[in-house]
């Protein structure tokens, strides 16, 4: 009898072992974050309770918007090294039929600035107390910007989206991001520093109310010579949906180990 | 009044798609100063994101069967040009017009399709 509550009991342990194992492998809940650099504790988008009637004073941005290119304004005026890098990549492409070679998957997104400069996938403006999301089909990409009052981190994680902190002057959503990962393009066959600032004035047209102009300043004092300006247009559809895009599930132009990109 | 808007729709957006120039990759791949018309018989319709697709089978010069890949706009974009995920079905017998991959792969970029009941979709 004693034998059988023993190996009873060995086999309860080994249960428990079993059990606890996984779980012990996890890390526990971590502590609150506190409140970020410029906002007071209990302050903030994370307390928007009691707020939301306040956002109907924001302008009218429903519905979906669709990129419309305007006039093509020069190109940024690159210096240093990221004008030789980017001089080479244009001797590649014509040394290869026109095809440019691409490090990363057509898998992975642009982030920013090229995030709001995207073609056939529409965007759509979300407002809540304290913060405008901005979401984009391609790659369901999400841009977060603050509207709380906070201010930018000390020293943001360098990310596809940097750190973005914004505040409304009327109908005009102002917009400061830095932190931007200096792996992505500035535009096609450009790169950037970590340095790079980028300045947002996003606001419906006087004349048009289905037209979104975005204002855009890009400085670098590293890689640019001066700021770059140019206006975005956005064209409107009210009843307009972001799809999915999963971009695995239909991924047909893969990039080979030689950056070339495949269609299959 | 539904249908005039769906029109005015697909011209606006026919209008905002800037030609030859795609978000999710360059087209360069593409020769986008021909066009070819393929008779062709669906393999298979994907409509999804990044680009929705055709496989056809086309006949060559010398009447062989050869896969063709075809590489579509966004849903997004088709439908507003009037495309459903039914529009084209595996075993409809077609004809596609494509801008052709540079080089010699049978494959291209989507111009429109002329369906068996002689109705022409762009996209």
């Amino acid at each position: 009898m004693a034998a059988h509550s023993n190996s009873w009991r060995l086999g309860a342990a080994l249960a428990a072992a079993l059990l606890i194992a996984p779980l012990a492998a996890q890390p526990g809940p971590p502590p609150p974050s506190a409140p970020p650099a410029g906002l007071k504790e209990g302050t903030g988008a994370g307390f928007a309770k009691g707020k939301y009637a306040q956002l109907d004073s924001l302008p009218d941005w429903g519905g979906i918007w669709f990129f419309a290119p305007g006039a093509r304004p020069a190109p940024p005026k690159l210096k240093g090294k990221y004008k030789e890098a980017n001089e080479k990549w244009r001797a590649d492409i014509a040394a290869n039929n026109g095809l440019d070679k691409k490090a990363r998957s057509n898998c992975s997104p642009p982030g920013m600035p090229g995030f709001m400069a995207l073609a056939q996938y529409p965007y759509e403006f979300l407002f809540t107390p304290g913060r405008v999301t901005i979401n984009q089909e391609a790659w369901m990409q999400t841009r977060k910007i603050w509207t709380d009052g906070r201010s930018h981190q000390d020293d943001p994680d360098p990310s596809f989206y940097g750190d973005s902190i914004g505040h409304w002057e009327k109908g005009v959503l102002v917009v400061e991001t830095i932190g931007i990962n200096d792996t992505l393009p500035l535009q096609t066959g450009m790169t950037h520093s970590d340095k790079l600032k980028v300045t947002e004035r996003i606001h419906l047209s006087p004349t048009d109310s289905n037209l979104l102009i975005n204002e855009i300043t890009l400085e670098d004092p590293e890689a640019l010579e001066e700021p770059w300006h140019a206006t975005y247009n956005y064209r409107r559809d009210r009843y307009g949906m972001l799809l999915e895009f999963q971009c695995s599930e239909n991924d047909r132009n893969p990039i080979d180990a030689q950056g070339n990109t495949l269609f299959q | 009044m539904r249908m005039k808007k769906r029109i005015v729709a697909a011209a606006l957006a026919l209008m905002m798609l800037p030609q030859g120039v795609g978000a999710h990759h360059s087209y360069a791949m593409f020769d986008m100063t021909k066009q070819v018309d393929l008779k062709a018989k669906i393999i298979q319709f994907k409509w999804t994101n990044p680009h929705a697709w055709l496989t056809a089978e086309v006949k060559d010069a010398s009447g062989n069967p050869v896969t063709w890949n075809i590489e579509m706009n966004s849903p997004n974009n088709l439908m507003l040009l009037g495309w459903k995920r039914s529009t084209v079905k595996a075993g409809d017998e077609v004809t596609i017009t494509v801008h052709p991959l540079k080089g010699d792969k049978a494959g291209g970029s989507f111009m429109s399709v002329t369906l068996a009941n002689g109705s022409k979709i762009n996209g």
